[in-house]
């Protein structure tokens, strides 16, 4: 147990301002929980982007395609029967 | 050693200012050709990890648009009465669907139980797990609508028994329809969900292009099975124009560097290729009436476009730019 998750975010944040004010402007902490993922039980202070350790700096979880993907496949589907009842009603 | 150089300039700036400050903030010095290239993200490792899928996938995703539009099209044959039409479609439902899919899915897990274990569960939010129960409802709703077709075409039955057998294989085939119109979408909405931004980024197109690309191509087997009727050339003239007209929204609607894996790369030409047999020139064929042309043309430019898309997604994925760059259209809206 390393202690609660806000004492912790607390500490990083201290720690971030602290180094800042040593030299290290690009200090920062990597905790995405603006977008989507909504944290990713695990914070990083690093110093630079988070592209340069492989880390993507806005990470979305691929659910959140779900609605427009699937509307997009029920247009479809209904646009499909549309068309094969037109083609048998008037081709035949 | 010439000091003047400004690589040996910079150097000396760097000593400098460590000896005085302690830290150095700036950047360092890039070396052409030095040890360790300069590659975007770690190293040039994949932040997302890429498809593992072999040719298994994309086969599936051509033979399931196939077999559920099939039974779209036996749908409506068999409302306006084109009862030989109906009992070919259906079989392309039943072998494509309920035989080769299964097949092509049990071969990509690799045993056959391992399907089964896909519906243990049922998972609306996985488009995987939704796609392995639309399969299996088309399977049970296509089998028994062509047996009870097969059955009543042929008056195995005599009177009442005849009539129910009618019955069941409207309502089996009209299921089998219903069940169909998904299994040749879902495969889009499979790939579009996810974190490869060449897929994501096309979420909308993807299942557009895949429902309209089976819809095509069943139409293209049937009339290449010898029914050449007027309203599958409708639908042919149909699945054409709309792949023309998805491949130019696919060439105007680009996002640079998180989809350059379909603009740049060579496996982007797999799905322009594909594009263009069954979208313009289908149609180009359908117009000068060379039917089988055009049909033979859809039905390897939809196969061939499936390829592609898997393709594209194995080097979107391994591409950690791309990955980083498309974190700038996660628009949820569109």
């Amino acid at each position: 147990m390393f202690g609660r998750l806000d004492d912790l975010r607390a500490r990083g944040a201290e720690r971030v301002q602290q180094l800042q004010q040593s030299g290290y402007n690009d200090a920062q902490l990597y905790d995405p929980t603006e977008t989507s993922v909504r944290g990713i039980h695990a914070f990083f202070l690093i110093l630079g982007e988070p592209e340069a350790y492989g880390l993507p700096p806005k990470p979305q979880v691929p659910t959140i395609y779900l609605k427009s993907a699937w509307t997009s496949a029920f247009a479809t589907a209904i646009a499909s029967i549309i068309a094969t009842l037109l083609a048998f009603a008037f081709f035949s | 050693m010439t000091t003047n150089s400004p690589s040996e300039k910079r150097l000396e700036e760097l000593r400098e200012q460590a000896w005085k400050e302690g830290v150095v903030p700036g950047k360092g010095v890039d070396v052409a050709g030095g040890p360790i290239p300069r590659k975007p993200g770690y190293y040039g490792q994949p932040v997302v990890r890429p498809p593992v899928w072999t040719w298994e996938i994309p086969i599936y995703f051509f033979m399931g648009g196939i077999a559920g539009m099939s039974a779209v099209i036996a749908s409506g044959a068999i409302i306006f009465h084109h009862i030989d039409l109906a009992r070919a479609a259906m079989w392309v439902a039943s072998i494509a669907g309920a035989i080769l899919s299964p097949v092509l899915l049990i071969m990509d897990l690799g045993r056959p139980h391992l399907f089964l274990n896909m519906l243990r569960v049922f998972k609306h939010r996985s488009a995987m797990s939704m796609g392995a129960w639309i399969l299996s409802a088309f399977g049970a709703c296509a089998v028994p609508g062509l047996i009870a077709l097969e059955l009543h075409a042929h008056q195995i039955f005599p009177g009442t028994l005849d009539q129910l057998l009618r019955v069941a294989a409207g309502i089996f085939t009209f299921g089998s329809a219903i069940f169909g119109t998904l299994l040749a979408t879902y495969t889009g909405v499979l790939i579009g969900a996810t974190a490869i931004p060449a897929w994501f980024l096309h979420r909308t197109l993807l299942p557009i292009h895949f429902g309209t690309a089976g819809l095509g191509s069943a139409a293209a087997l049937l009339e290449l099975l010898g029914h050449r009727i007027a309203a599958l050339n409708f639908l042919g003239f149909y699945a054409a124009a709309v792949e023309s007209a998805l491949l130019i929204w696919l060439s105007v609607d680009k996002h640079g560097v998180a989809d350059r894996a379909i603009h740049e790369h060579g496996s982007g030409w797999l799905i322009r290729i594909g594009e263009v047999l069954n979208g313009p020139l289908a149609l180009i064929l359908r117009f000068f009436g060379l039917v089988p042309f055009a049909a033979i043309s859809f039905l390897i430019g939809a196969l061939v476009s499936r390829f592609g898309w898997i393709a594209v997604g194995k080097v979107s994925g391994s591409d950690p730019e791309s990955v980083f760059a498309a974190e700038r259209y996660h628009d949820v809206s569109s």
